[in-house]
């Protein structure tokens, strides 16, 4: 019995002797643990700091390319475009007339509202610099709103380019030939002749083009220059008198590809209620006269193989010339020889053709031949005599190379038959985007 | 008060006009081109060779890398792409017969205010039967819209490119 219970004390005591030796050894552990944990402890706050930060990077990088996405959203719908011109005039007759000029450096700038509504407009600068004591002018030369009202039609309405001829609403350098404007699209046709006002325009699946529209039109109270009836009468929205509107329309069949062919008419009376004697009675007065000024034009153009042929008729009228002209007369008997006579009527025409002889991927180089006709005192009212400076036929020989399609060198020779004197040759380039 | 009347005539023009003004979606153009045909979408990203080889076919520095552009189960391909006109994006689809040459061509969606005659089936119909070995050149034997030279070559340059493009990465 005793060694039984002796047994029993002594297997007690190992076991609790035992015990003691697991709860230090865990202990120890405890304590390892806690030690590496306190070491641990700034290791995982470096990390989430680390991690907060990268977040916060990413988080920024995320905003950033969202808000460069709608930076070029709102880019993708604002356009630039632009074009510009520099010319060489020689004179064969004259050198003291020779002159290099800027002509025009023009932006264009544009906004899509929306699929429907779009904005546009363009900037010009003449002659390169424009200031009081200086030649240059600034003019916008376009600013309207466009809105597309169906798949074919469209709405516009501010200041815009008149739909005539070849040129006018095509201007920039590359699109025509010949370093200067042709004599048609700048004496008979104002280009680049923009009103003020309301168009509709539109086209059908057969390729046939339709215009109309309500606008400012002439001033006839304005008229400075004999050579280029319209040009010295035109307002171009600037304070543009608006007693008489006038109306265009003009239709343009494009339904076999290469091939235009076309026409337009513009009409509105000039004098507008002779609001520039009313301000000033020290003008002319124009009192109960109309002064309707019409303009019309034929045109076509084929554009095939190489070829580009183009023809131009435009015939200009000025009602009541006769009551103009003797009103002022009736100012030049008090102011000598200060004012032109406008005429009854005023014309020109061209053909031109052009070929491209070279091609290499974008690169052309087109030999062009453009004879023209115009004579803007075609007639005159009884008693009033043209100026025979005022109509002549020009022939213009030249080459047009184009290192791109939008960028164009020019170099052609001018033969004013019946004033030599204007007898010219000239260099430019130009170029449009 | 008896004038105010008028105000709402434009008003009134504008509200009914406003209506989608795109010519197709891509699902329309698919079925007005391959009618009843079954199109799936088999898209191309051009590697740096294969854009370098296409710029050297068509002499043109532009190119799209993401080709979209769907294998039409009858044979041929249908392709959606957007050349810039004067300032705006032209959408326009091409089609392939299955040996490679133009099926037809629409205009999605042409948003320039003037040159609206590219749509014009005259003008469309010049691209029929063409392949790669063609100039595709404005003036030579694609004849231009007057007043519209940008769009029509802009258009006429994408079709080529894309001409090029089936013929480098997708033939």
């Amino acid at each position: 019995m005793y060694q039984l219970v002796s047994g029993l004390v002594l297997a007690s005591m190992l076991t609790s002797t035992l015990a003691f030796a697991d709860e230090a050894e865990l202990n120890t552990r405890i304590q390892k643990l806690q030690q590496q944990l306190e070491l641990q402890t700034p290791m995982l706050q470096n990390l989430q700091s680390r991690v907060n930060a990268l977040s916060e990077q990413q988080k920024k990088t995320a905003d950033a390319q969202s808000s460069q996405a709608q930076a070029s959203d709102a880019l993708a719908d604002t356009s630039i475009g632009g074009y510009g011109e520099i010319a060489y005039n020689n004179y064969a007759n004259d050198s003291s007339r020779n002159m290099a000029d800027l002509k025009r450096f023009v932006l264009f700038l544009g906004h899509r509202f929306n699929e429907q509504l779009s904005f546009n407009s363009e900037v010009e600068w003449e002659h390169a610099v424009a200031s009081a004591s200086d030649k240059g002018e600034s003019e916008i030369e376009q600013l309207y709103l466009d809105y597309r009202l169906g798949q074919d039609i469209n709405l516009k309405t501010g200041l815009f380019l008149m739909p005539f001829g070849l040129l006018n609403q095509s201007h920039e350098p590359p699109v025509f030939y010949g370093v200067e404007r042709n004599e048609i699209e700048t004496r008979i046709i104002p280009s680049t002749w923009r009103e003020g006002g309301l168009g509709l325009s539109g086209s059908t699946d057969l390729g046939l083009a339709w215009d109309v529209g309500i606008t400012t039109g002439f001033d006839v109270a304005k008229f400075d220059d004999a050579s280029a009836p319209l040009a010295a009468s035109h307002q171009e929205l600037q304070f543009a008198k608006a007693h008489d509107l006038s109306y265009y329309g003009a239709l343009n069949y494009r339904g076999i590809p290469g091939f235009t062919v076309g026409g337009a008419l513009f009409t509105g009376n000039s004098t507008q209620g002779n609001a520039d004697f009313n301000v000033d009675q020290s003008q002319p007065s124009f009192a109960g006269i109309q002064g309707r000024i019409t303009l019309w034009d034929m045109h076509t153009r084929l554009q095939k193989n190489g070829w580009d042929l183009q023809a131009v008729y435009a015939k200009g009228a000025i009602a009541e010339a006769d009551r103009i002209d003797a009103a002022l007369l009736a100012f030049n008997n008090v102011n000598p020889g200060s004012r032109p006579y406008v005429p009854s009527a005023f014309y020109g025409w061209l053909v031109q053709g052009a070929y491209t002889v070279w091609q290499r991927g974008d690169m052309t180089v087109s030999p062009f031949i453009r004879y023209e006709e115009f004579n803007t005192q075609s007639e005159m009212p009884a008693g009033f005599a043209a100026d025979l400076a005022n109509a002549d036929r020009v022939t213009t020989v030249g080459l047009t190379f184009k290192p791109h399609p939008q960028v164009v060198f020019k170099a052609d020779v001018q033969k004013y038959w019946d004033n030599p004197n204007n007898d010219r040759f000239n260099l430019g380039l130009g170029y449009m985007f | 008060m008896k004038n105010n009347q008028w105000i709402w005539l434009p008003v009134a023009a504008i509200s009914t006009s406003v209506y989608a003004t795109t010519y197709f979606s891509v699902e329309q153009a698919q079925q007005a081109i391959f009618p009843g045909e079954k199109l799936a979408a088999a898209f191309v990203t051009l590697s740096d060779e294969q854009t370098r080889q296409i710029r050297k076919m068509t002499d043109n520095n532009l190119c799209n890398k993401e080709i979209k552009v769907w294998k039409v189960a009858g044979g041929g391909w249908f392709f959606v792409d957007e050349v810039v006109g004067k300032h705006e994006l032209i959408t326009y689809a091409l089609a392939l017969n299955a040996d490679g040459s133009i099926k037809q061509i629409e205009i999605m969606d042409y948003r320039e205010s003037r040159g609206y005659e590219v749509r014009t089936p005259g003008w469309r119909k010049q691209f029929v039967g063409k392949t790669i070995k063609d100039p595709l050149q404005l003036n030579r034997d694609i004849g231009n819209i007057s007043g519209a030279t940008l769009s029509s070559k802009h258009i006429t340059d994408g079709i080529k490119r894309l001409l090029a493009t089936y013929a480098v990465a997708i033939k």
